[in-house]
């Protein structure tokens, strides 16, 4: 190599990846050539995963099978509990239905959900995510919800064709629309790191700690009403205009070990999409 | 004459980036299984052991890659590793990028000055590359979210990964040494 040659190489090798650094602080979302290199190592991982797992299991079923027989009684008392309970759920469902239709209500959508197995956890780096065990294959794509019964624990991220990478709720690249559940006040969430996520409301809102935040369906995949986390610290800002709230999200990512996509679609990117026909979006992805 | 002996016979007087044959890691489909084999231990075998104890191969693999390979192949397989980490993560991308091919750039840079038949040059060089390696990520996650909690919790996490790291550099540096220190005397 010449000398010249060797200094333009070395130059580019410095200045390329700072134009693309400094270019978007986003996250890789859609990548035909780079998201190619995790089908190297998704195997491995989920490979790993299994046996792991299966050594787990087969510990725990073997050497906890003294407190079997007291969980089961116990878990028997919890059912017939939930079964009643079911049974009011469903009764009132049914009424608050009835009323939606009488007040001409639009009605809710239900979207499907999907189960799927956490693979790994990328615990080394302040840039967390989840990886799962469903991919395009299961037609997962960019955006969708990813929840737990508990609430919220964030959206696709990514996806390959059998696995996909979550973006957690309190991830610094995540935002998401809210209201507080006991007094319908909306705002803007963002996630903040260590299991946190900030909102930044009016000084003159009225928020306590323990309200609980739920998501407002208004923006993005999420459907309305699904339980993100509750408040636990509120603090003014500087200015005098605003307080911020600090949120914990009910779902621990780190003790996660199933979760549930739902296969809902963004409607402000299907309208989109309608609008411009599905080729140009289809081109953009680099899904043709 | 034993085979270090002769390779710097026959390479004299002033043997610049003559590759040992004896160094560890060298074909293509070898560099390849152990980039996998790494990165499978930093994500899933290590972390399923120690929880709580986070491990960082990175920064001393591609420092090994800057020191035992030729800088075109070096560089190449930064460029990999870089892009296993950025699309296993949420970071911003480019991050890692930045600061793996940077880091391999200066390695290559200053490799002929520096005698890496010792441990001491070695450890030098990987805990040099750990600091920029997680400044960088720091510097990322400041800007991302300004907080003090971001900046004390990221920098309690920095001196675990910044032990466990150098602890693996140094073994990767002893076995590189043991295997073709003495033909790594370059000046």
């Amino acid at each position: 190599m010449s000398p010249r040659l060797k200094i333009i190489s070395l130059c580019a090798a410095f200045t390329l990846p700072l134009i693309l650094f400094s270019s978007s602080m986003q996250p890789w979302t859609v990548e035909p050539v780079m998201g190619g290199v995790q089908e190297f190592l998704y195997p491995m991982e989920r490979l790993w995963h299994s046996t792991s797992s299966w050594v787990k299991s087969s510990i725990h079923h073997y050497v906890h099978l003294s407190k079997a027989a007291e969980e089961n009684t116990d878990l028997k008392n919890k059912i017939r509990d939930l079964e009643a309970a079911m049974m009011d759920y469903s009764h009132q469902e049914q009424e608050a239905n009835r009323l939606r239709k009488l007040l001409n209500f639009t009605q809710r959508q239900t979207s499907e959900a999907l189960p799927a197995e956490v693979v790994n956890h990328s615990r080394n780096t302040p840039f967390l995510s989840l990886r799962i065990s469903r991919g395009s294959q299961d037609s997962l794509d960019v955006g969708m919800p990813a929840t737990t019964p508990q609430g919220i624990v964030g959206k696709v991220l990514r996806t390959g064709l059998y696995h996909s990478d979550i973006l957690l709720l309190d991830d610094n690249n995540f935002y998401l629309d809210v209201l507080i559940e006991r007094t319908r006040t909306r705002g803007v969430l963002k996630g903040i790191s260590q299991n946190r996520c900030r909102l930044l409301l009016h000084r003159r809102s009225e928020v306590r700690i323990g309200d609980t935040i739920i998501t407002s369906g208004l923006v993005g995949a999420f459907p309305k009403g699904l339980p993100v986390g509750r408040v636990i610290k509120i603090s003014y800002e500087s200015d005098n205009v605003s307080q911020m709230i600090t949120i914990e999200p009910w779902v621990n990512p780190e003790a996660l070990e199933e979760l549930l996509i739902l296969k809902a679609a963004d409607p402000q990117v299907e309208n989109i999409i309608e609008a411009n026909n599905r080729e140009w979006i289809h081109r953009i992805t680099g899904k043709l | 004459m034993n085979k270090h002996e002769a390779h710097l016979s026959t390479t004299s007087p002033c043997p610049r980036w003559q590759k040992p044959a004896t160094l560890p890691f060298q074909g293509s489909w070898q560099t390849f299984c152990v980039l996998l084999s790494l990165l499978l231990m930093q994500f899933s075998i290590f972390p399923s052991f120690f929880p709580h104890i986070p491990l960082e191969t990175v920064p001393a693999w591609i420092i090994f890659l800057g020191v035992t390979h030729t800088p075109s192949s070096a560089i190449t397989w930064t460029l990999l590793t870089a892009s296993f980490l950025e699309t296993h993560s949420s970071s911003p991308r480019g991050l890692y990028f930045l600061t793996l091919t940077t880091l391999v750039c200066v390695v290559i840079a200053l490799r002929d000055h520096i005698s890496w038949k010792y441990t001491f040059p070695w450890s030098i060089v990987i805990l040099c590359g750990y600091l920029w390696f997680l400044s960088a990520e720091s510097f990322t996650l400041s800007a991302l979210t300004p907080s003090y909690e971001n900046l004390i919790t990221a920098l309690t996490a920095w001196t675990t990964r910044l032990i466990t790291g150098l602890i693996f550099g140094l073994i990767l540096a002893r076995y590189t040494i043991s295997r073709g220190g003495e033909a790594l005397e370059y000046r």
